[in-house]
């Protein structure tokens, strides 16, 4: 199973340190700076979104040069190859790939004023502006240490690395959930059953008081 | 339409048949001969360009431009060959192989500076995403991109993929981070 790294809407509170960390961690270590994961921010919910790891990964399958591969149990970006068509970033299932310029980019500037607006989205706006050469997606910060640096930052931990462990602890966890739920039900229905005993009882008691002279 | 260009094999489509390699010329029509040179005059081919502006990032003299047409629902790429200097960028970036180098003839380099040949423009229709409305990419790139991924037989997550080519990535993003909502709020409340 790929690993991945997954978080938790109930606790992410949508400050943008994981985006931070993740531009400067890959900056450091000579990759492109872009931000491998993004943040929603709705009225109703606020989440990080991170690349899902697929295991039959679309962006790896539809890439013309090859410039995508799977190295491990991760997805990796061979920036020199990579040619920045953004047929990849049109695939992605989950919106997780992203165009980046080197650090040190000259930004080719728009000649006009661009014309685009919000009626574009994002990768359109992108491809119109022009300034990037390769893209990136989240490798699970290989090249650091000690694991994703997203996750160490993030200051409420709605961050966390989805693997076998997390995933069965998970599935143990949503068991429990389950038979907790199940008590509850079958113990309001005793309760039921002894509240229609008591008031049959009752019944009974009026109907003798009644019959009673 | 049919992709052209055969991918590079990868651990998830290993080397299936594919359709052949990069055709120099004869399906491109135009009579051009194109050669598969490093450098040289770019040619365009409008019937196999999806307009991804692989062209457009990779060209240094921004001799080739996208822009947008919000108004019209369009969008523009122009080649200037008076900005051009025939450094065969272009080519080796596209993935469908619309970009060919059509060989230098007499004069080489140099002829092109007399040659009085106006900015070609092409225009593509965009897509609106099917969640939010907005432009996100040519028609054709998007129908381009389903055709590969149908390629995938048996691959659940290209399957996926393409059931969700016609939404562009913010909407992607914002459904999964609903989707996400959706399951923290089945948790147990401690």
């Amino acid at each position: 199973m790929n690993r991945f790294v997954v978080s938790d809407p109930s606790r992410c509170i949508g400050c943008g340190a994981c985006r931070v960390t993740c531009s400067e961690a890959h900056r450091k270590r000579a990759l492109r700076p872009a931000s491998r994961i993004s943040l929603v921010k709705t009225r109703d919910v606020s989440a990080a979104v991170t690349c899902h790891q697929c295991e039959g990964a679309p962006c790896l399958s539809v890439c013309p040069e090859g410039a995508i591969y799977q190295e491990g149990d991760r997805l990796q970006v061979d920036e020199a190859r990579c040619t920045g068509c953004l047929l990849c970033a049109l695939v992605c299932p989950f919106g997780a790939v992203y165009p980046s310029s080197p650090s040190t980019a000259h930004v080719k500037a728009a000649p006009y004023s661009r014309a685009s607006s919000a009626r574009s989205a994002g990768l359109l706006r992108q491809k119109e502006t022009g300034a990037y050469t390769s893209v990136v997606v989240c490798d699970l910060c290989a090249k650091a240490p000690d694991g994703p640096r997203c996750i160490a930052a993030c200051p409420t931990k709605a961050l966390s690395l989805m693997d076998e462990g997390a995933l069965s602890h998970l599935a143990r966890e949503r068991r429990i959930d389950a038979i907790e739920k199940t008590n509850v039900a079958m113990q309001g229905t005793a309760q039921l059953a002894e509240l229609l005993a008591a008031e049959a009882a009752f019944e009974a008691a009026d109907v003798d008081e009644e019959a009673r002279p | 339409m049919s992709p052209v260009k055969p991918r590079v094999p990868n651990s998830i489509s290993h080397g299936q048949p594919r359709t052949p390699v990069r055709s120099q010329g004869a399906v491109g029509g135009s009579g051009a001969d194109r050669v598969s040179a490093d450098q040289g005059k770019p040619h365009h081919d409008f019937g196999r360009c999806i307009a991804c502006a692989a062209c457009a990032a990779a060209c240094d003299t921004t001799a080739i431009r996208i822009f947008v047409d919000e108004d019209e629902g369009m969008l523009v790429w122009t080649l200037d060959l008076y900005d051009c200097t025939w450094c065969g960028r272009c080519a080796a970036a596209c993935p469908t192989g619309a970009m060919g180098l059509v060989a230098g003839g007499a004069g080489g380099a140099a002829a092109f500076a007399d040659d009085p040949e106006p900015p070609k423009r092409c225009l593509f229709a965009l897509r609106e995403c099917a969640s939010c409305g907005r432009y996100y990419a040519t028609n054709k790139e998007v129908e381009y991109a389903s055709s590969l991924l149908e390629q995938e037989e048996g691959n659940a997550d290209a399957a996926r993929a393409l059931a969700l080519t016609g939404v562009c990535p913010d909407c992607k993003r914002l459904h999964d981070a609903k989707a996400a909502g959706r399951r923290a709020g089945m948790k147990r409340k401690p």
